[in-house]
């Protein structure tokens, strides 16, 4: 007897859990393969030189485990394949020059789940090979929230500060929102240092179909007074408030004076920069009527909406194009997205619903590991080369593209385990501290692997931070990653006395 | 020694019956004492649960009915849930509040309020007699309002049901120099631009959103 579900279920199921057939099933214009996107530069609005760095740093919720993507092991290489999670050897890809591998497998469900998987590892690793880097290391934890957290902040390494925070205050100086952070979970966590610049802090936004409907305070409203007399309006409220009493009783109030700050300021600048319309990539229709409101969505959108079709329908879509707009519009320079805790569909065909993420991200691995990692791994890159593919097309500094000052992150917050139930195809797995990292970026020693894996344990060892030289006896921790990384984006870490990692930088 | 101390006490007793002077006591010209500033930062800022509930109870509206992006997505249960301090642990695993108002968050404020105060105007002008903070305002043909006395309720209402309290003169006369102003700026619909000015006005100020 199977207590396997069919799709119908699955589809009625996550109905009477809210999620509404618009959302399940929404249509798709435009599907294209890995090796039909463009690559030819454009220049999408943005053309001031500059020095910034952009940080995109993907969260890949749930644990991803390296031994299924970038550093499979093959079952020939393994003494114990038949306990440990090695792949057949038709299964892992290599590409010449690089000891990267990537992991191509086709399966029929995921577990329980009847949707099929087709992982093509293969397609992204041919193209990106030599701006890939790994780096093993062991995390501190095996808990999911303090596991992201800890990867983010080298585990509390700069007084607390995340990744993102440091690339906003660094390079982020004079963005109106330098740190935006679309993510869930630990990956969403501020960091803890107080001393940090608020400015550096992360906006976080939970919806990002929505979000840039309030980056005006009035534009977009049905029956709005005209910009003259909100000017009006706004104007009284100010002297109201200097002359009021509760303004003169709490006057040097933190939260007052900041409040006040971000509305004569920033607020000013998001208005005036015309953010709600600079941003917004979506398509007039009848579902969403911009024009009925005075909204005109920017003439870049169809560029975006070319590369991510699903937007509205699938988060990653959204979040990615999202992500493009506020780096490429001026807006951003470190982004945080990545898949979240709830099931995903793409439905663009009704009879052959596929899901895009699994319930709990890559943590569906306790319930069908192989499948899982293969679905969520695929997508991970899917979801990134379209991202790449967009920055490669535009146009910054004096010739070049903004991929040339960008790095993408795939942040997970630990591994799995390495073994399975003797010769099972499909098996559960629970968290594992030792894991690697991939980065994605020109700005890394990119198409090498830092460190390595024992073909026997599946267990990842560390290197020489300034050789690279392979260390059996070593392994890489959460503050040298995270020092590693800084170090790569050209972040001066003296301040918090971070150790040197210059083998990741690009020599 | 007991003498001492039940004179003492005696005295703080007889301190305490002393009546405390304020503006209301002895009109809006005296005041009775120097306003302290507070010296505690405890001064916080409505979340979107606590904006919700009020703007609904004070413009008398259902809470979906106070601000709908594209005339359809709910402002404080979507669009601008987090960006008014609310949590998206659900839809979005996020579980931790902002430590400090988001950059966002003035932008979200001022599209609620407007939303919110242009739909009561709105109401109250089409059903005068059913008014709840415009009520019976006398409208001329070309839009201007009458400066009687259902003016001048209307702009104590508006305080009553916002802060519990009535406006000063100086609020009472800035909302009537702020009709005059708008006038001198575009003379069409000029009652209706005021009543929805002067609420967001009222209800977008620090004196609402802090508590």
């Amino acid at each position: 007897m199977s207590n396997k579900m069919n799709r119908r279920d699955i589809l009625a199921k996550l109905g009477l859990l809210g999620l509404t057939p618009q959302m399940v099933l929404s249509s798709c214009t435009k599907k294209e393969s890995l090796n039909q996107r463009g690559e030819a530069p454009k220049s999408l609005g943005l053309s001031n030189k500059s020095d910034r760095k952009f940080l995109f740093v993907f969260g890949a919720m749930g644990g991803a485990s390296i031994n299924d993507s970038f550093l499979a092991v093959k079952n020939s290489e393994c003494d114990y394949s038949e306990t440990h999670n090695t792949f057949p050897d038709e299964w892992v890809k290599t590409v010449e020059g690089t000891q990267l591998r990537a992991v191509d497998l086709t399966t029929e469900d995921i577990g329980p789940l009847p949707f099929p998987v087709k992982s093509k590892q293969s397609a992204f690793l041919e193209k990106h090979a030599k701006e890939i880097m790994v780096t093993t290391m062991e995390h501190s934890t095996v808990s999911h929230p303090l596991g992201q957290k800890r990867f983010l902040t080298g585990n509390g390494a700069w007084n607390g500060r995340t990744m993102q925070e440091i690339i906003a205050d660094t390079y982020g100086k004079g963005l109106i929102l330098p740190n935006v952070n679309m993510s869930s979970l630990g990956f969403a966590e501020a960091g803890t240092d107080r001393t940090l610049p608020p400015e550096a802090v992360a906006e976080i936004i939970s919806n990002p179909t929505f979000f840039t409907l309030g980056l005006h305070g009035y534009k977009g409203i049905s029956g709005a007074p005209e910009d003259d007399l909100m000017n009006l309006a706004r104007s009284y409220r100010g002297e109201l408030e200097k002359n009021s009493k509760f303004y003169q009783t709490h006057a040097s109030n933190t939260r007052l004076r900041r409040w006040l700050d971000l509305r004569s300021n920033k607020q000013k600048k998001i208005e005036n920069a015309n953010l709600i319309e600079k941003l917004l990539f979506f398509e007039e229709s009848t579902d969403l009527p911009f024009s009925d409101f005075g909204i005109n969505p920017t003439a870049n959108g169809s560029t975006v909406r070319e590369l991510f079709p699903d937007i509205g329908a699938d988060p990653l879509h959204t979040q990615a194009a999202l992500a493009y707009m506020l780096v490429t519009q001026g807006v951003s320079n470190a982004v945080t997205m990545g898949m979240g805790m709830n099931v995903t569909i793409n439905g663009n065909d009704p009879s052959n619903p596929l899901l895009t993420n699994t319930p709990t991200g890559f943590d569906y691995s306790h319930n069908a590991h192989r499948a899982t990692q293969a679905l969520l791994w695929n997508r991970t890159f899917d979801i990134i080369d379209r991202l790449i593919t967009l920055l490669k097309k535009t146009e910054y500094g004096d010739g070049g593209t903004i991929w040339d000052n960008s790095m993408i992150l795939i942040a997970t917050e630990f591994g799995r385990d390495k073994t399975r139930p003797k010769d099972a195809e499909e098996f559960p797995s629970g968290h594992h501290q030792n894991n690697g990292v991939a980065v994605i970026s020109p700005l890394v020693n990119g198409g090498k692997i830092l460190g390595g894996v024992d073909p026997n344990t599946l267990l990842t060892y560390g290197y020489d931070p300034k050789t690279g030289a392979s260390d059996k006896n070593r392994q890489m921790t959460e503050k040298e990653v995270f020092s590693g990384l800084l170090q790569a984006l050209d972040v001066d870490t003296s301040p918090a006395k971070l150790p040197d990692m210059p083998i990741m930088k690009k020599g | 020694m007991h003498l001492k101390v039940l004179l003492i006490i005696a005295t703080m007793f007889l301190g305490s019956c002393k009546k405390v002077k304020t503006n209301e006591d002895s009109g809006s010209s005296a005041t009775s004492f120097d306003l302290v500033e507070a010296r505690k930062e405890n001064l916080k800022l409505k979340r979107v649960n606590q904006l919700t509930r009020s703007l609904s109870k004070i413009l008398a509206m259902n809470e979906n009915q106070l601000c709908l992006e594209l005339g359809k997505i709910p402002c404080t249960s979507q669009a601008h849930k987090v960006s008014l301090g609310g949590l998206a642990a659900y839809d979005n695993s996020q579980y931790e509040y902002n430590k400090e108002s988001t950059i966002t968050a003035p932008l979200a404020l001022d599209r609620l309020v407007l939303s919110a105060c242009n739909i009561r105007a709105s109401l109250d002008m089409v059903n005068p007699a059913q008014g709840v903070i415009y009520k019976n305002l006398d409208i001329t043909s070309d839009g201007r309002i009458t400066k009687d006395d259902n003016f001048k309720k209307s702009i104590q209402t508006l305080y009553q049901r916002a802060f519990l309290r009535n406006p000063t003169a100086s609020e009472y006369t800035a909302m009537e120099n702020l009709y005059v102003d708008i006038y001198d700026k575009n003379s069409i619909g000029v009652g209706r631009n005021w009543a929805v000015l002067s609420c967001y006005t009222v209800l977008s100020s620090i004196e609402f959103i802090f508590y």
